[in-house]
């Protein structure tokens, strides 16, 4: 294995410490596929700056903790049994298995819309009581979240939103900020849905909607964990 | 400005397992257990997750709380660790680092994903003076290092704006834009003080 060269090792000195961009990091991972002495320089820097971190004070632990991990471990392996128990209002979403085992997923949203619309004979469509339109960071717009005032909520894609393997979108709001952001639902794929969301207030102006990347199953914490893709307020349409 | 880090790697190798830990000595046998214990999670022994979070979690989440400050987020972070850590225990690579620079890498990412990828506004509404106390701690960190230890004794050596840089981004997980913002100097500085500092501190420590 050749040895790396001064400014490639400072650059895995930076991978390490956090500071290079998306596309950078990206750069930096590939090559730590095969290229022997890049995973060497990274390993040192590791070793050097846990240092670092062994020089962070430790937290008591509380036991509440670990059984919240527990169950977040147990979960992954089961995850349509798992999530019936916490959150019944949006098991159905978030049980995102069942929908693929049973080659239902882009019929599902249609049942769902179906059923909605069942129940209203006779009436006008209902209208949104707020819409909001989800921007990427760079303000491309990704996708329309239309509430409306019996909880339900429409997603329309804007664009094709690339989901690696293993993940799923899942959609977010925050209506309260001290009770942080609600999951609505978790999608496989970018696709017209419809989120049947219980136990919510009335949707109002100003609320943040968002989608983030996370694990197939959902985020494990209940909160959104991976990268915000899009995210944008609602306002009242005119 | 997302910044998925990723950990998982091929190729496990856990014959290196005890040669490879270069943290601190005083807790080596509480290492070579975290090592063993990684070893098992890989295998599927729920158990061993459990060594691992009562020999490794009141750090990881001490590490996370100097990103996040709040603790319920720093906890947050700490659980979605030790799920990645159960799921990718057999993607664990030993020439990647030690089990345990692996484990506080995995937390640390976690933790600097929370803060920049655009959460920070929903998450930790972070005052100025909560910025403050993370910049402050983070600098601080080296006057809780081991006389003794040569990564203090380097970075000591380093000039003020260089060591700063580097505390800042490792231990607070300030970005190289927001450094350059509290230290009122344009950002290529920042990245030329971070990677000189870098190059300065491999010298020092070879």
């Amino acid at each position: 294995m050749s040895p790396l060269d001064a400014e490639s090792h400072a650059l895995a000195g930076e991978y390490v410490l956090g500071v290079l961009e998306a596309e950078e990091s990206r750069v930096i991972e590939r090559r730590l596929q095969d290229d022997v002495a890049m995973k060497a320089a990274v390993a040192e820097w590791r070793e050097k700056f846990a240092e670092l971190d062994a020089a962070a004070s430790v937290a008591t632990v509380s036991p509440a903790l670990w059984t919240r991990i527990e169950r977040a471990v147990a979960e992954q392996a089961s995850p349509a049994a798992a999530s019936a128990v916490d959150r019944p209002s949006i098991r159905l979403w978030d049980n995102l298995r069942f929908w693929r085992l049973s080659g239902l997923a882009s019929a599902a949203a249609c049942i769902v819309l179906a059923v909605g619309m069942a129940s209203l004979p006779g009436r006008p469509a209902p209208q949104p009581v707020v819409i909001a339109v989800l921007e990427a960071q760079d303000s491309t717009p990704g996708a329309i979240v239309e509430a409306f005032a019996d909880g339900h909520i429409r997603l329309v894609p804007l664009t094709d939103i690339p989901v690696p393997p293993g993940r799923a979108l899942q959609v977010w709001t925050l209506w309260d900020r001290d009770r942080g952001p609600v999951p609505l639902g978790l999608l496989g794929s970018a696709h017209r849905a419809v989120l049947n969301v219980d136990g919510q207030p009335v949707p109002r102006p100003q609320q943040l909607y968002e989608i983030t990347l996370e694990p197939e199953t959902g985020s494990p914490t209940g909160r959104p964990t991976g990268p915000v893709l899009y995210k944008g307020f609602a306002a009242a349409p005119r | 400005m997302h910044r998925q880090v990723r950990l998982e790697s091929t190729s496990p190798d856990f014959g290196r397992f005890a040669v490879v830990d270069g943290l601190a000595s005083q807790d080596s046998t509480q290492a070579t257990e975290t090592a063993a214990a990684l070893a098992r999670c890989a295998q599927g022994d729920r158990l061993a997750l459990r060594v691992l979070f009562d020999n490794e979690a009141g750090r990881m989440i001490g590490i996370a709380q100097r990103i996040l400050r709040r603790r319920d987020l720093a906890e947050e972070v700490v659980q979605e660790a030790f799920v990645r850590i159960w799921r990718n225990a057999s993607a664990y690579d030993a020439a990647l680092g030690s089990p345990r620079s692996w484990l506080y890498a995995i937390v640390r990412n976690l933790a600097l994903n929370a803060v920049r990828d655009g959460r920070r506004e929903i998450l930790t509404d972070e005052g100025v003076a909560e910025l403050d106390n993370r910049a402050l701690e983070a600098t601080d960190v080296l006057g809780r290092m081991a006389e003794a230890s040569a990564l203090r004794r380097c970075l000591e050596q380093l000039d003020d704006n260089r060591r700063n840089s580097l505390m800042l981004a490792y231990v607070g997980g300030f970005s190289q834009g927001e450094i350059a913002g509290r230290l009122r100097v344009p950002l290529g500085t920042v990245k030329a003080w971070i990677r000189r500092g870098l190059l300065a501190l491999r010298e020092c420590l070879a």
